[in-house]
């Protein structure tokens, strides 16, 4: 009796383990090597969504003018534009329409990053009233957080995008302090501003190829320098809003940079019983005035698109695109 | 038995193993899909990469929340949903624990490095906790203060709004996203990098977390074990088949052994079994041992036996032991017992003898003519039985109840056909009914001695000689019919014998028994039986005692059988092989052979 139940037992366990034995291991993960470089931060089918979702947002804003409803997907400094225009449109009831901001991409820039906040940028397509095509910047703060349009810029003419990375890629993101650049990220804003603050007169006015925004800046700078002259005085500052929010790498080792730049146009009255007549309703309405006395400021924000080349390049760096939305405007 | 046993076993064995492929197949096959959840934890469940490609593709989430809670899947790179998650406390599901079971790793707040703010990480942890046990209303309210805090910068206001378990429905991030009240299902297919997937009760509540993977399934076993089992139950099958045939026909291999050969003493010793003509034979015959003792039938066997013993001789020695014992039985009739036994036993056969006759017949025929016997004993024996058996059968059995298992051997060649018939219903037993029993014990008497028949006989060994006796006592059973086929054998010499033995019987017997004795026959055994008693006392008794000795010591107990009757030819026969006399010694031998047999 006592043998059998170890016998039993044993012939269990042999069972047991020759049946074991014949079990199919349980699977285990075998996930894909972590990837050496940082992949695409956006898939194209989630840039996309994102854009439809923009233009969604947007559409919706644009049509009650409301502000508040930019809020899932526009943060500063687009929601202050955006906010600015959709005042200038309630203002001039309608006239001067808010920028037309496509969401149909025709080139999408994607960061390879892994860290937040991303920053994407698309190149529009040409809006259908033939406007130059804007570039968004997307950007996502954190990684609960949406993917929102920090900012647009107008394409400038005549110019054309450096080639960069198929967004499934992904292109490399440049830090602001770089010195892969023949200028560092953070220094080519500030040139810029500096070289739109001075003009000629600017130490850096060789480094930027010449182009059609800085021209007009120019233009209007002058001519509104004019108009004051004699009764008082007209004033542009340009300065670089902290560092640029996104610097991606281009194919031939430059970088596509980003940046924010805030001008105040101050116009001051040096002469007594002079005022400036504030005639445009939309300054009107920023102000809360129809006559300047002392003063008058306006405070655009700008964004600037710059191409910086590789270090070592013989190349100048040239804007790419520029916008520029009066965002405030005070008279006293 | 032994071998059917094995092969019915074997067959059994063939069915089980089919079995065993048949279930490999079917009940023991693995499932189409592996199937595999996690229980709940954590209000925020997410899988390692690889996880989601872990079985199979596509994979098949499903999470569950009791209470009809809403719940999030959606599938993101790992690297975004690690940052999705942050610092919150979470589950992780790392890989399968088991076929069924996920494997859970419990994520403490805080742990990763990608926590917004220090700070932040206790606070996530303090919200988590009630969101996850208590109801979402009431700690949502609390817990959605101190949450957003931490996970997310000040920039996203939106994000602060959420409930105490932050909300990743619609995340830029997401590849793929499943929502639903109570349960959420996603299928996600395979695809190239490190994907993870992440699942929310965005209501507190904690998902259950189920994944499931097609597989691609084989079954290797199914054909290898069905062929095995079935060839095993085949050839099984044919074995069992073919021993079934053989035992309807007869050609079965007889199993002498079983029989146990102890029987032939048990014949006479047996009360039950004899009927009153045996046993009053049985006094005959020890009464009338002197008279067999009497030689006069030797002198009948002489001539029979040495013409059968001859052929036997040249046939085999087992076929001489025979004759021999036949003759020798007749001649030496030293133990009464024996003769009782005998006697008894060709009562017995008598009572049946229309039946019986055919039966011991046979062997008294295969007794005789050993030659004769294998092949045709059958026929013979009948009609020997009929004929002139009786004398014979007198004359085997009250001589020597040892040479009663020598008949055995005598039978041995004649007897293994002998018996089979008797088993066999087709051939003789069918007409001995009665017989059956006794020939079934002689038969089986026989085969045992037989065996030792073919190998002793060529040695002179004493227990050879027993054996030899056997056979003529075993057809002594036969004998009582027999006694013709003491004169059957000898077709030609039988008469002789018969007429020594002064039965009418055996000299007409001789000749038809050969031929067609059988008509007569009954009438013939019913005076043989009575006559025999008297005759076996009268004739072969007395004369066998003295010559059965010297004949016995002969290796076969044939020649010393006919030697008893004519000593002079056996010694003769003796000198020309250079064979010693043999004393009385051989038959002690052979009552232990006998013994034995009966064993």
């Amino acid at each position: 009796m006592r043998r059998r139940p170890v016998a039993m037992t044993g012939s269990a366990v042999v069972v047991a383990l020759v049946l074991g034995a014949c079990a199919p291991a349980v699977p285990t993960p075998e996930p894909a090597p972590a990837p050496v470089v940082a992949p695409a931060a956006l898939t194209p089918g989630q840039s996309s969504r994102v854009l439809e979702d923009l233009g969604t947002v947007l559409a919706a804003a644009d049509k009650k003018l409301d502000e508040d409803l930019l809020d899932p997907r526009v943060e500063e400094p687009a929601l202050s534009m955006r906010g600015a225009e959709y005042v200038r449109a309630d203002a001039t009831d309608g006239d001067r329409a808010p920028t037309t901001l496509p969401t149909t991409a025709a080139a999408t820039i994607v960061p390879r990053t892994q860290d937040w906040p991303r920053t994407q940028l698309v190149v529009t397509e040409q809006p259908a009233d033939l406007q130059a095509p804007r570039i968004l910047v997307l950007r996502q703060d954190d990684p609960r957080s949406q993917y929102k349009l920090w900012g647009w810029s107008r394409l400038l003419p005549s110019t054309s995008m450096p080639r960069t990375a198929k967004p499934e890629v992904g292109s490399p993101v440049v830090a602001p302090d770089s010195d892969e650049l023949t200028v560092s990220p953070q220094d080519a804003i500030d040139q810029y501003a500096d070289v739109l603050t001075k003009g000629k007169k600017s130490s850096h006015d060789d480094a930027f190829e010449p182009n059609a925004s800085r021209d007009e800046i120019e233009a209007l700078r002058s001519r509104n320098e004019k108009a004051v002259k004699g009764s008082g005085t007209y004033d542009e500052s340009y300065t670089p809003e902290g560092d640029p929010v996104v610097s991606l790498g281009t194919i031939d080792g430059g970088a596509i940079v980003v940046g924010q730049l805030t001008a105040l146009a101050k116009t001051t009255l040096t002469l007594d019983g002079a005022t400036v007549p504030i005639s445009d309703k939309f300054y009107q309405a920023l102000s809360g005035k129809k006559t300047a006395k002392k003063s008058f400021v306006r405070t655009s924000t700008d964004i600037v698109v710059l191409y910086v080349p590789r270090k070592g390049s013989d190349e100048k760096m040239s804007v790419l695109a520029f916008e520029s939305v009066i965002t405030a405007a005070k008279a006293s | 038995m032994p071998q059917r046993v094995i092969t019915a076993s074997v067959g059994v064995a063939g069915l089980v193993v089919i079995g065993l492929g048949v279930a490999s197949a079917t009940v023991w096959k693995a499932d189409d899909v592996l199937v595999a959840t996690a229980p709940a934890g954590s209000s925020i469940v997410t899988t390692a990469p690889g996880v989601l490609e872990l079985g199979g593709d596509p994979v098949t989430v499903r999470a569950t929340t009791a209470g009809g809670a809403p719940v999030v899947l959606a599938v993101g790179r790992e690297n975004d949903v690690e940052g999705w998650v942050g610092s919150d406390a979470h589950d992780e599901v790392t890989g399968l624990s088991g076929w069924h079971d996920l494997a859970v790793d419990a994520v403490a707040a805080g742990s990763p490095t990608t926590a917004p703010s220090a700070g932040a990480s206790p606070d996530a942890t303090s919200s988590a906790k009630p969101s996850a046990s208590a109801k979402p209303s009431a700690s949502a309210k609390p817990s959605a203060s101190v949450t957003p805090s931490p996970s997310q910068s000040a920039a996203t206001g939106a994000a602060a709004d959420a409930a105490a378990v932050p909300d990743p429905t619609d995340s830029d991030l997401w590849v793929a996203q499943a929502t639903g009240k109570g349960g959420a299902q996603l299928v996600w297919p395979a695809q190239d990098g490190r994907w993870s997937l992440i699942a929310v009760g965005t209501g507190g509540a904690a998902p259950v977390l189920e994944m499931s993977w097609p597989r691609v399934v084989t079954t290797p076993w199914l054909w290898p074990l069905v062929i095995l089992g079935s060839l095993m139950v085949i050839v099984a099958g044919v074995l069992l088949g073919r021993d079934l045939y053989r035992r309807r026909t007869g050609t079965q291999d007889p199993e002498w052994h079983d029989v146990t050969t102890g029987t032939i003493a048990l014949v006479g010793e047996n009360g039950a079994p004899l009927t009153r003509r045996q046993l009053r034979e049985a006094e005959l015959a020890r009464s009338g041992r002197p008279r067999t003792g009497s030689v006069p039938r030797v002198q009948a066997p002489t001539s029979a036996p040495t013409p059968a013993v001859e052929p036997a001789r040249e046939h085999t020695a087992a076929g001489a032991a025979d004759t021999g014992a036949a003759t020798t039985g007749a001649a030496t009739t030293s133990a009464a017992d024996r003769a009782s036994q005998v006697a008894a036993g060709p009562p017995r056969a008598r009572d049946d003898r229309p039946g019986a006759g055919a039966g011991s017949p046979a062997t008294a025929s295969t007794a005789t003519s050993p030659a004769t016997a294998p092949t045709a004993a059958i026929p013979t024996t009948r009609r020997a039985l009929r004929t002139g058996a009786i004398p014979t059968v007198a004359a085997g059995t009250p001589t020597r109840p040892d040479d009663a298992r020598p008949t055995a051997v005598g039978p041995g060649g004649g007897p293994g056909q002998g018996l089979p018939s008797d088993q066999q219903p087709p051939t003789s037993a069918r007409r001995t009914v009665s017989a059956p029993g006794w020939l079934s014990g002689a038969g089986r008497r026989r085969v045992e001695p037989p065996a030792q028949a073919p190998t002793d006989p060529g040695a002179p060994d004493p227990s050879s000689a027993p054996t030899a006796a056997n056979p003529s006592t075993g057809w002594t059973p036969v004998p009582s019919r027999t006694p013709g086929t003491a004169g059957a054998p000898g077709t030609p010499g039988a008469p002789g014998p018969a007429s020594t033995q002064g039965r009418t019987n055996a000299g007409t017997p001789g000749t038809p028994g050969a031929t067609g004795a059988p008509g007569g026959t009954p009438s013939a055994d019913a005076a043989r039986g009575t006559h025999r008693p008297a005759w076996l006392a009268t004739g072969a008794p007395t004369p066998a005692p003295t010559p059965a000795p010297e004949a016995a010591p002969g290796d076969e107990a044939a020649t010393g059988a006919p030697a008893g009757q004519a000593g002079s030819r056996a010694d003769a026969w003796r000198r020309a092989w250079g064979l010693p006399a043999q004393p009385d010694d051989p038959p002690a031998d052979q009552d232990g052979s006998t013994t034995e047999v009966d064993r």
